[in-house]
């Protein structure tokens, strides 16, 4: 199976903290993949570096599924942005 | 500055991508509705908030930048194969070729 999937693309995001990065990958985890033989997603933690590894069997669908990872990120992002007051009584 | 980057892979390529210098926006190009939508009076209810003056307000903007890069990428490259895949059974249909496939795809 992962023969076929020979399309890759490798996304790394850089936080300010290894904690955001953990809370960024614990939010994306629990996302199901769908179409499982065309597609795997892995989320890991690199310091506070996010690292997203995707890899497909077309270009189609490893554009699929980045857009919408990033859209997810943006989110993400912008939350911690939004409520993040840098206390460790938010987001514990 | 926290700046997102991304490397793509392939058989026939690889390619490396950074969102470059600005400006960036949280608007991209890429993830808005369709012209067409907003030429018929279509309204975007969908659109995201202006990037805060924060680092990770800069982050959400280029990562846009970099999503509008890469889904550019991947489009062109979809389109081309599409082009390959219409010329191939183009020549298989009206030009009767009977020979290899993998022929076809190496011309």
């Amino acid at each position: 199976m992962s023969e076929t999937l020979n399309h890759k693309l490798v996304l790394r995001i850089p936080f300010e903290t290894n904690k955001q990065s953990e809370i960024a990958c614990n939010s994306l985890n629990p996302d199901p993949i769908l179409k499982s033989r065309e597609l795997d997603v892995e989320f890991e933690i690199d310091k506070n570096t996010l690292v997203c590894k995707f890899s497909g069997t077309s270009d189609r669908v490893i554009r699929v599924a980045i857009s919408n990872v990033i859209d997810n990120i943006k989110t993400i992002i912008e939350c911690m942005d939004e409520f993040d007051e840098k206390k460790e009584v938010i987001f514990t | 500055m926290l700046v997102p980057t991304a490397e793509y892979s392939s058989p026939t390529g690889d390619h490396s991508f950074v969102p470059g210098d600005g400006p960036h926006t949280t608007n991209g190009k890429t993830t808005q509705i369709s012209d067409i939508v907003v030429k018929a009076g279509g309204e975007d209810r969908d659109q995201p908030t202006e990037a805060k003056d924060t680092e990770l307000g800069a982050l959400r903007a280029q990562l846009t930048t970099l999503q509008d890069k890469l889904n550019e990428f991947l489009t062109q490259r979809m389109q081309r194969d599409k082009v390959q895949g219409d010329d191939i059974e183009r020549r298989l249909l009206d030009e009767g070729y009977d020979g290899e496939l993998s022929d076809l795809k190496r011309k």
